[in-house]
């Protein structure tokens, strides 16, 4: 058996993105409606008509909350930095599409192009010209200028997302850009990869200590950490979380930070901690985690976002970092 | 998979190896389920796939780790390569450069593995002879300068994929018959499991057959 979700129960009614969506998300999406609707209000008199500088604090709580679509892509631009970095260099774009590129990073994009959201009607049925393009494009000026990450297989997702939401290609590279420069943990992406396997070894020490018998329960099977998170992180939850939850990530990433990161890995351990520790072998364990990826818990992002933030407490930006270091010493040595 | 008495007597563990796009996960997935996975998204990290086959009478249960062919992801999928009784490393038959990174997949394959670990070469998409890039003759030649034991696939049509996973097993099987591979040893990659008996000690479970406390 090999576990795989992806196409499972979908109808053929799309969810704005493109993808088709399952019954569970239209009967979702029936009420986020409302929610969305009473969010836009709010942001409308709160934060966009009104004058006055919101503080950190309450911009933090209206983002955790989700930024409106109508207005999302405005405001990742604008809270990241993206925005600011593309003005430094006005015709940067422009330019770095036309320079030649590395010929093996050609063929590494082009590999992983025609794979990327095949079940999206944006990259197939005849758009795939115009989308498919801009995502070879975005991809190709990200590795051209930064040529010790190169590409990395999964930015293909990140990208799409972000083409998805986002739209205009010199937008999302300079987003991405902008997350490998300031928002991710130094050297994210470097081709050492010791930046994830920290991340994976701080979501692993921080399971044990907040949901120690979940995080026993691994141990038990001596399930390593790089089985179901890789994909989690280098991906930055894009192909593993619907699209909509996925934005309501980016929302708190390019806003606080890269913190979101890990406190998301915690939210999904929890969600799957039943299943987990009802698993009694290895496979079983690993076929868990796979559901993630077509769980109804997940579609509901407004309650998912939720329980990210409950379910972590508080995790200080000054704590992680501690944590992340003492975990380079474990990780870095071997 | 429920607990109670097992339906197979051993476990052999595989890994899958190659650059990207040469087909590991269309070979894991015909294999497991008879089908070929066309719109087979990539492999970020590793992945993972069991089947149960029969070899001399006896039901061997196989875990085969597929792992992502991106070069940086060796970092991950080392860990891995660690107690694999089997190793198939793949590449593509249309595509040389696939072929000529080989000597650096074996390499890794030989360091991170034990020395009866049986790799075996697969030359896949065999069903596009009219873009072959490489021959039969130099990867069969290229196996067996190498001790490696090889066949041209399909993961499409499905050609010799059966074979390569069965004859990998035969050959395990029959390193154990023959008293080569030992059991015992930490990280041989097989776990030997008493059909029908009780859970012992040693079946806590298939999470990690080789776990020996001071295999650090
Ligand atoms: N014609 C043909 N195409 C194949 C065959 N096997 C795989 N493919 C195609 O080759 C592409 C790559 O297949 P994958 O199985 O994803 O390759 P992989 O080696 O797992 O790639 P990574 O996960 O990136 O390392 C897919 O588009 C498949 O449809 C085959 O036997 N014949
Ligand atoms: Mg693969």
């Amino acid at each position: 058996m090999i576990f795989s979700f992806r196409f499972k129960g979908m109808t053929n009614i799309d969810d704005n993105y493109g993808f088709a969506c399952s019954k569970d998300f239209q009967d979702f999406y029936e009420e986020y409606k409302t929610v969305l609707a009473k969010r836009q209000g709010r942001w409308e008199t709160n934060i966009l008509n009104d004058d006055k500088a919101k503080s950190e604090k309450i911009l933090k709580r209206f983002v955790r909350k989700g930024i409106p679509p109508e207005i999302r892509k405005e405001y990742w631009l604008k809270i990241s930095g993206a925005e600011d970095q593309q003005k430094e260099h006005p015709n940067g774009y422009s330019t770095w599409k036309q320079e030649e590129k590395d010929s093996k990073l050609q063929i590494e994009v082009d590999k992983d192009l025609e794979r990327t959201y095949p079940e999206n009607k944006y990259f197939r049925n005849g758009n795939q010209e115009e989308f498919l393009g801009k995502l070879k494009n975005v991809l190709l000026v990200l590795g051209h200028r930064n040529p010790d990450i190169g590409y990395c297989q999964g930015f293909n997702f990140v990208a799409a997302n972000l083409l998805l939401t986002v739209g205009d290609e010199e937008k999302v590279y300079w987003l991405m850009q902008c997350l490998i420069d300031k928002i991710l943990p130094k050297d994210y992406y470097a081709k050492d990869m010791l930046a994830l396997q920290v991340e994976q070894q701080v979501l692993s020490t921080l399971v044990l200590k907040k949901m120690p018998k979940i995080g026993k329960h691994l141990q038990r099977f001596d399930i390593n950490y790089a089985l179901f998170s890789t994909k989690w992180f280098i991906c930055l939850f894009c192909d593993v979380l619907p699209i909509e939850t996925a934005n309501r990530v980016f929302d708190c990433l390019f806003n606080e930070g890269n913190k979101i990161l890990v406190r998301v890995g915690l939210a999904l351990v929890k969600l799957l901690g039943p299943d987990l520790l009802k698993a009694d072998s290895f496979p079983d364990v690993i076929s868990q985690f796979k559901k993630v990826e077509d769980d109804k818990r997940s579609l509901n992002c407004h309650e998912f976002m939720i329980a990210v933030f409950k379910d972590s407490g508080s995790l200080s930006k000054k704590d992680l970092e501690k944590l992340r270091l003492e975990c380079l010493k474990t990780v870095g040595g071997s | 998979m429920a607990a109670g008495p097992y339906n197979y007597s051993y476990i052999f563990k595989y890994i899958i190896i190659g650059d990207m796009g040469v087909g590991k996960s269309c070979l894991l997935h015909q294999f497991t389920e008879k089908k070929f996975m066309a719109d087979c998204p990539h492999t970020i990290g590793v992945e993972f796939g069991t089947r149960i086959i029969e070899v001399a009478g006896q039901k061997i249960k196989l875990q085969i780790w597929d792992t992502a062919g991106q070069e940086r992801f060796r970092a991950v999928t080392r860990s891995y390569y660690r107690g694999a009784a089997g190793a198939l490393m793949v590449y593509d038959i249309t595509r040389r450069t696939t072929y000529n990174h080989l000597s650096s997949w074996l390499t890794d394959a030989r360091n991170l593995t034990n020395p009866n670990t049986v790799i075996f070469l697969i030359g896949n998409k065999s069903d596009l002879d009219a873009q072959r890039d490489v021959t039969y003759d130099e990867a069969k030649q290229f196996a067996e300068e190498n001790g490696l034991m090889f066949l041209e696939c399909s993961a499409k049509t499905g050609e010799n994929v059966e074979d390569a996973f069965l004859d990998t097993a035969k050959k395990i099987y029959k390193n154990i018959q023959d008293g080569s591979l030992d059991l015992n040893a930490a990280e041989s990659g097989v776990q030997h499991k008493p059909s029908n008996g009780p859970r012992g000690a040693n079946l806590g479970g298939e999470s990690s057959g080789n776990k020996d406390p001071c295999s650090c």
